[in-house]
């Protein structure tokens, strides 16, 4: 019993940054109908932010995370101007591939500056297990998932009750309805994709003491981030939370009671599944919007 | 205004690309004065230059291990060539980036062959992306030599045109595993990255294993480019190991170390292959890759084995201001072990032929390197005497255990 709770434990943490990743995909696709392949390197921008503004420049962590996430937003606000405003009225399918060119260029540009091995990240809640119960918990582990699940949560109510949340939610909709009610559509769809890299950015922040920082994770987290997506509904927020904590928790039971070989593979498994018996996710509502 | 600034935001990401570019540049310009000073400068050697083309991971995953490749390689051919190259004739190296992926590698190899006419290759680091290449050069018929690779199957498989300078799994894994058992360890767990470097490892570790009538008590698999292999370590730890072989390179090799101690794990003795070998390891582990035995053909540290290896230890340090690992070493030797059959070729043929450079690679016996005594047996493989195994220290140096 022990040993399966210490599963759902590591699929927990595991998979609240899933969730997060998931639910910047969940924003930008609801906002700018389309899918944006290159948020997994957001959250590699994300780990490398904080490991120059931390490790390079050795400001303290309260100064480094913030400090950070403002980078991301730079960042996102750069990709957002160069390769989505001017594409918002193209085709979906030049749409998307710039997205994956972004990503591209993204992955590339971190290699020649930081180059292709992993970089150390020292833990920001503490790396050492506690035993409770019989359960062997890391504080960063914890903090994660209270981090991650918390931020989604701020995230909806944010979407929900305030006057800029539900104008982009309104944006989400319908662009043009929202335009002739008054709405600054154009500033709405920006602070929607500049939030969404920042979030994305920030699970890279989440990420970067575990598993290091390396400028090829934006593509092995961004694939799970984008599983998750699609399992908890391409178009719902919370679903995206959802989505993501179901992959991390069937990763880790896959690999203990199935084989260590399925780890990878359930993901697009999932994905695989998820398309053929409920494209719109088990959170998701019938949509007709095409990819 | 807008696009103004849109445009002068494109203006700066663009700059920045190419500052940083410049970068690099320089970079790899200091990193390979020994390179660039080869042709030139330091050599005696005057006549038509023998090409040899050497490919390995200069970016992506391993590039730490390509780079130190290159080192080796490139002191080798610096000291042939003072030496009067190759019958009067200079070694010259033609370097690509195989990115270490087996596609790319396949590629530049037929560059390497079709457009700069290279008489023999060097390359790679994982065996996948070897083997792929080794694809290439067996249909081609061209010498290819490894430094690096360990992969059971690159020398058992029967190409006919590969040499390979590092010591086969079956020999490193039979070490490790015999380690293992010499020092009491009684269940002894196996954690190998899923790919032909730890599958076939895996399936060398089984049969030993088999053959003293042992059983392992895990064994896992994981990709190598996986971030998370707490569910792997948790079967590990469920299944009472008191001893972990890990068979992968260094960045899985910390994750594991780290993730192991994340899970109260520090007790679990760690053992694993030549794959370890690599500063980063220490870099990105830590206290938690401390007492980390690991099989290797080279260590600067302990007595030279020969006069060579001595000389070697020193040449190195004069030219990179660093000590030696044993990748340098074997990708040293390697060289060494082209030139050898480079020499023999042009002494019985007068001209230089695929056959006529393996014929002489082939006919090596007990012939003094860097890592010990080499005979090179029909399959292409260095034979050595021993293969000694290390532990890391605190500090991320190392001390010879046996």
């Amino acid at each position: 019993m022990i040993f399966f709770l210490q599963q759902l434990v590591q699929g927990l943490a595991l998979g609240s940054i899933y969730g997060l990743i998931a639910i910047g995909y969940v924003l930008i696709y609801n906002t700018w109908g389309v899918l944006n392949f290159a948020q997994g390197d957001m959250v590699m921008v994300g780990a490398f932010t904080v490991l120059v503004t931390y490790s390079m420049w050795g400001l303290p962590m309260y100064l480094a995370i913030p400090l950070a996430i403002v980078l991301c937003l730079v960042i996102g606000y750069i990709i957002e101007l160069t390769a989505f405003r001017p594409l918002l009225n193209a085709e979906n399918q030049r749409r998307l591939i710039a997205t994956i060119g972004v990503g591209i260029f993204l992955r590339n540009l971190a290699q020649i500056i930081f180059g292709a091995d992993a970089y150390p990240f020292p833990s920001i809640f503490g790396n050492k297990s506690m035993n409770i119960g019989g359960l062997v918990v890391v504080p960063q582990d914890i903090w994660n998932t209270v981090v991650g699940i918390l931020l989604v949560v701020l995230l909806m109510i944010f979407l929900k009750r305030t006057r800029m949340g539900k104008a982009m939610r309104a944006t989400a909709q319908d662009r043009e309805a929202a335009r002739l009610m008054g709405v600054n559509v154009r500033n709405c769809m920006s602070l929607t994709f500049v939030l969404a890299s920042a979030i994305g950015g920030f699970a890279g922040m989440l990420l970067a003491p575990k598993y290091f920082v390396v400028a090829t994770h934006g593509l092995t987290f961004g694939n799970k981030g984008f599983a998750a997506a699609l399992l908890g509904g391409i178009a719902s927020n919370a679903g995206s939370m959802v989505g993501g904590i179901i992959l991390g928790i069937l990763e880790s039971l896959a690999a203990v009671y199935g084989s260590s070989l399925w780890q990878t593979a359930i993901a697009f498994l999932i994905l695989f599944l998820v398309l053929v018996v409920k494209p719109s996710g088990i959170m998701g509502k019938k949509d007709v919007r095409k990819v | 205004m807008k696009k103004f600034l849109a445009m002068l935001m494109t203006v700066a990401m663009l700059f920045a690309l190419v500052a940083c570019g410049n970068n690099t540049t320089t970079n790899n310009g200091t990193g390979n004065n020994g390179n660039t000073g080869t042709g030139d400068d330091t050599s005696t050697a005057t006549g038509e230059p023998i090409k040899v083309g050497l490919f390995g991971p200069m970016s992506g995953t391993n590039a730490a291990v390509g780079i130190s490749q290159e080192e080796g390689v490139m002191l080798a051919v610096k000291e042939i060539n003072a030496a009067g190259g190759i019958n009067g004739r200079p070694i010259e190296i033609i370097s690509e980036d195989d990115e270490n992926d087996a596609t790319t590698a396949v590629s530049v190899v037929n560059k390497l062959i079709n457009s700069d006419e290279v008489v023999a290759l060097i390359g790679s680091v994982n065996s996948s992306v070897t083997l792929a290449a080794m694809e290439v050069t067996q249909d081609v018929g061209i010498p290819h030599l490894t430094a690096i690779s360990s992969g059971a199957s690159i020398t058992t498989s029967g190409y006919d045109y590969i040499v390979r300078g590092q010591a086969s799994d079956l020999l490193q894994a039979e070490a490790v595993v015999n380690y293992a058992i010499d020092a009491g360890y009684e269940k002894i767990g196996l954690m190998y990255q899923n790919d032909d470097y730890g599958g076939g490892a895996r399936d060398v570790i089984l049969e030993i294993m088999a053959d003293k009538g042992l059983e392992l008590a895990a064994d896992e698999a994981f990709e190598a480019t996986a971030a998370d292999v707490t569910p792997q370590l948790q079967n590990v730890k469920a299944a009472g190991c008191d001893c972990l072989i890990m068979w992968c390179m260094y960045q899985p090799g910390a994750t594991i170390a780290n993730q192991a101690a994340q899970l109260g794990m520090g007790d679990l003795q760690l053992l694993g292959g030549g794959g370890l070998t690599n500063a980063q390891l220490y870099e990105l582990g830590g206290e938690n890759v401390v007492g980390v035995v690991n099989s290797q053909t080279f260590l600067a540290g302990a007595d030279a084995v020969n006069d060579f290896s001595a000389a070697f230890i020193e040449n190195f340090e004069a030219e990179y201001g660093d000590t030696a690992d044993s990748n340098n070493a074997m990708s040293y030797d390697t060289m060494y072990i082209l030139a050898e059959g480079l020499q023999y070729c042009l002494d019985t043929y007068g001209e230089l032929t695929s056959d006529g450079i393996m014929e002489g690679m082939k006919s090596i016996k007990d012939m003094d390197l860097a890592t010990g005594t080499i005979t090179v047996d029909e399959n292409g493989d260095a034979v050595r005497d021993s293969i000694l195994m290390v532990r890391l220290v605190e500090g991320g140096g190392y001390e010879l255990v046996q």
